[in-house]
């Protein structure tokens, strides 16, 4: 006789901060901007444990079954609510608690299990992704990463049983993408005792129904003399007096979720209730962010298979010239485009979620690259899927339209794609220069201050440049593998021709940011595919067995490949200068191109 | 009160079903598995008698390979207190040496309650209970829709064609479980948690050779293709007369 108890999970680091050691935290990203291949940093492809698989599974068939029963996506979008069944549902369940740790009431979820379930919760309904990950996404994991015992203890189980729901402000009037433009005081009393919080926070997600607030504010501070402002994280108790919430806003998709503007009058904040020191609220922010981001990247994955499924069902069964649509030539090429991607943005993912659960690297461009990858994907998909349904496409009484308006807003929040691929480009161009000069600063914010390039350079030249190459992927795969490296050592090469050619002056031109972050979201993109098809090879047993994830693979990567050597000879010969000319001469007029000649 | 629930892995049923390479099994490839659906009003009938009284045991059993402590942690997960597994390479497909394994293990405790589902979905035996009930020398009643235990006695009803009957029996006993008695409780991250830290105890299974087998599997014939007999009210005659003539069924 012989006694088990289930194997215990495998620890998960994703409830660490991460970023607090930059210089000895690797980035496989950075990486790639200097010509190096970190290999060991994304081999071999994580897969889930075994507990935390079959946790996961028992957790998807408790969800869906209560998805079944409960959730009617289409009448919460025409709603703009959720019915109170449905919220309290997903307390029941312990959704609220997912990645609380253990210790604090919650379930502790590794990010692998976490995100699949958030991709899970956004197939069934994008809005109720929306609640789920604005409450611990991000709206308590600033206390869980950075509160202190105390402040754990008071918050974190009113949060995991969902008693206490938690929102994220720090988006303002004057303030979105420019985050450290905020507005907001937080001004400390004279015996240090409190704060009193003023500002006007738009956009926050669960508003209506949040318990409790991260709030970011600006605290006055003397340094050498000099009065400054330094951005500070609170935890702000949504009952205390002088906060009012707007209406909820009108939106065009994620209807159901509820979003609204916070105001905070002379709101007395207890000293206790700071997250972090004075002056760490942006370093806060940009880590709950960075991992947040990764549940969007999951949830526009599951949600791009969700809908095109729909397509696929009507496309075996919509008759047209006598044959199912879905014989047709155009349609299976938005169907097999939709895939390679969709199962390299499930690559993705996958691999960096592994890094967030193994802790010890700095994953904040990967979740990036994911987020951007799988938030365009998503959309261009609903949008495929819509097309493939033709004009019932159209139509509300179908999921299509809801579809393309919900999956929108993932290009939008939690950084939107345009400032996600300017911090790719410039961390990527940053790095290398921070390294030698950081040691003394907390952090440095990317997008205002791009100092060291200079040193970057010298530090460059000093490199040996040696030939990148990959020596774990499967045989099968080596032409794709052989492609990417040299890609790699392509965009290395580059990077220093820009640093040369532009010094500093690179901070300015986002065509070429734009094109070295395309650039970069593909290359990981393509190591993420080769990871993951070495080890569904190795799982299937042969290249035989595993010819589906090959097709995807080999369609995948050739194609990201060649989009990456088009962005990386583009940094060189381009039109950038009659771009902007056309764009300065629309900014002027206020009329996009030269007059129509019907208008002559 | 100390329950016992005798609970089996059973292939999920919403796929398309292939016969093995042997003729005489199914083919197991990408087949999901469950707990048998009436097995799970089991466990929730078993969770809510151990709530009702207040105190007592629910203990789940399942014989098969280790793959079936899946399916035990799914019911500790609903709250059930403890698990056993009869190790055996595969549940054997005569139900009375299913039915002794388990009467042999049952019969090292006493039980107030032992309760089964109706019917496996993927065997369809329907006897492994009764068949224990008779080994443990137990009162059975079958096919439950409703129960009451109190006072060392239970008030059952059992669904007949087109009638239903109540039967009254004294405790210990055999039950098992028709469709209708409850719905289920879904597994919640808490119970999930806890579930990992319950005993799960594995046992060989006490297997004789048994004297049923299966000798050949085949499947159903296919259902002919649907037809499309014409549009709006235009093809009504047509369908009533094709339903009445052809399909019989009006
Ligand atoms: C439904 C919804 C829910 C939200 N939930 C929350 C929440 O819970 N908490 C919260 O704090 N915020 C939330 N937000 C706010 C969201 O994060 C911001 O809308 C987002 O960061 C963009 O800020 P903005 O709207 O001010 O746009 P802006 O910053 O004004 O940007 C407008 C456009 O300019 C571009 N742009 C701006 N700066 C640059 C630059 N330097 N280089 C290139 N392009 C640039 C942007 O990419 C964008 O295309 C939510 C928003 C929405 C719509």
């Amino acid at each position: 006789m012989s006694s088990t108890a289930a194997k215990p999970s495998v620890p998960t680091a994703a409830n660490e901060p991460h970023l607090a050691n930059p210089d000895q935290n690797p980035s496989f990203t950075k990486g790639i901007f200097l010509g190096e291949l970190r290999e060991d940093l994304v081999f071999p492809f994580p897969a889930m444990s075994d507990a935390d698989r079959e946790s996961l599974r028992l957790v998807l068939d408790s969800f869906r079954s209560f998805a079944a029963d409960t959730i009617d996506s289409k009448q919460i979008d025409h709603d703009g609510k959720f019915p109170d069944a449905v919220r309290a549902g997903m307390h029941e369940l312990g959704m609220m608690g997912m990645n609380i740790p253990e210790e604090y009431g919650g379930f502790g979820a590794s990010a692998q299990v976490f995100n699949r379930v958030f991709g899970e919760i956004g197939a069934a309904d994008p809005a109720l992704a929306v609640y789920f990950g604005a409450h611990q996404s991000i709206g308590c994991k600033g206390i869980t990463l950075f509160g202190s015992e105390e402040q754990k203890r008071q918050w974190l189980p009113g949060c995991a049983s969902g008693e206490i729901v938690a929102a994220f402000c720090l988006t303002e009037p004057g303030s979105g993408s420019d985050a450290q433009a905020m507005a907001s005081t937080a001004v400390p009393s004279a015996d240090g005792s409190s704060y009193a919080l003023n500002g006007t926070k738009i956009w926050i997600s669960n508003a209506g129904y949040a318990g409790v607030f991260t709030v970011f504010a600006k605290v006055p501070v003397t340094i050498d003399g000099k009065a400054k402002q330094r951005v500070t994280a609170f935890i702000v108790d949504a009952k205390s007096p002088g906060i009012t919430l707007g209406q909820p806003e009108q939106k065009m998709g994620i209807k159901g979720s509820d979003t609204r503007t916070v105001t905070f009058e002379n709101v007395e904040v207890p000293a206790a209730n700071r997250l972090g020191e004075v002056g760490q609220g942006f370093k806060i922010a940009l880590e709950i962010l960075n991992s947040g981001r990764l549940g969007l990247a999951a949830a526009s994955s599951r949600g791009t298979r969700r809908i095109m499924q729909e397509a696929l069902a009507y496309a075996k069964q919509r008759q047209q010239f006598g044959r199912p649509i879905g014989s047709f030539e155009m349609i299976q090429q938005k169907i097999a485009a939709n895939a390679a991607e969709t199962y390299a943005s499930d690559s993705a993912w996958m691999l960096t979620a592994g890094m967030v659960d193994r802790g010890g690297v700095d994953f904040s461009l990967e979740t990036a690259c994911c987020k951007i990858f799988a938030s365009e994907l998503a959309f261009r998909a609903s949008n495929d899927a819509l097309q493939i349904a033709g004009g019932i496409g159209y139509s509300k009484e179908y999921p299509y339209e809801q579809a393309v308006r919900d999956s929108r807003i993932n290009l939008i929040f939690e950084g939107t794609n345009e400032i996600l691929r300017a911090l790719i480009a410039l961390t990527a161009l940053q790095q290398p220069g921070e390294r030698l000069k950081a040691l003394g600063k907390a952090f440095k914010d990317p997008l205002h201050s791009l100092g060291a390039i200079g040193s970057y350079v010298a530090g460059r030249a000093r490199r040996q440049v040696t030939k990148p190459s990959f020596a774990r992927v499967h045989a099968a795969l080596k032409d794709e593998a052989d492609a990417v490296a040299a890609i790699v050592h392509d965009l290395g090469l580059a990077v220093e021709g820009l640093l040369v050619k532009h010094g500093k002056a690179v901070i300015e031109r986002q065509f070429l940011q734009m094109r070295l972050a395309n650039a970069a979201i593909d290359i990981y993109m393509a190591v993420a595919v080769l990871s993951r098809t070495t080890w569904e090879i190795e799982r299937a047993g042969s290249v035989d067995a595993a010819a589906a994830e090959l097709d995807c693979a080999r369609v995948f990567i050739p194609a990201a490949m060649r989009r990456a050597r088009r962005a990386i000879r583009a940094l060189r010969v381009n039109q950038d200068d009659r771009l902007k000319a056309i764009a300065e001469r629309a900014l002027e007029n206020v009329d996009l191109a030269p007059p129509s000649p019907s208008d002559r | 009160m100390k329950i016992a629930v005798c609970i089996k892995r059973v292939p999920v049923m919403d796929v398309r079903f292939r016969i093995a390479a042997d003729g005489k099994s199914v083919d197991e490839t990408g087949l999901k598995y469950d707990v048998n659906d009436f097995d799970l009003w089991a466990v929730e009938a078993a969770l809510q008698l151990k709530e009702k009284t207040g105190d007592g045991e629910v203990v789940v059993f399942s014989l098969g390979p280790d793959a079936v402590q899946e399916q035990i942690r799914k019911a500790l997960s609903m709250g059930a207190d403890r698990g056993v597994q009869l190790k055996a390479d595969r549940a054997p497909a005569d139900p009375l040496s299913i039915a002794k394994a388990l009467a042999a293990e049952l019969k090292a405790s006493q039980w107030d309650v032992v309760f089964f589902g109706k019917v496996a979905i993927d065997s369809a035996d329907q006897s492994v209970g009764p068949m224990v009930a008779e080994l443990l020398g137990l009162p059975c009643v079958s096919a439950i829709s409703s129960l009451d235990i109190a006072n060392g006695r239970g008030t059952a009803k059992r669904e007949l064609e087109s009638a239903s009957e109540i039967v009254e029996f004294p405790l210990p006993v055999v039950l098992t479980v028709d469709e209708g008695l409850n719905k289920e409780r879904l597994p919640n991250l808490k119970g999930i948690m806890a579930a990992k830290k319950k005993p799960l105890e594995v046992k060989p299974a006490q297997l004789d050779a048994g004297t049923v087998n299966v000798v050949a599997m085949e499947l159903p014939a296919e259902r002919a293709a649907g037809r499309i007999i014409g549009e709006g009210a235009a093809a009504v005659p047509e369908l009533v007369r094709l339903l009445q003539t052809e399909a019989k069924v009006l």
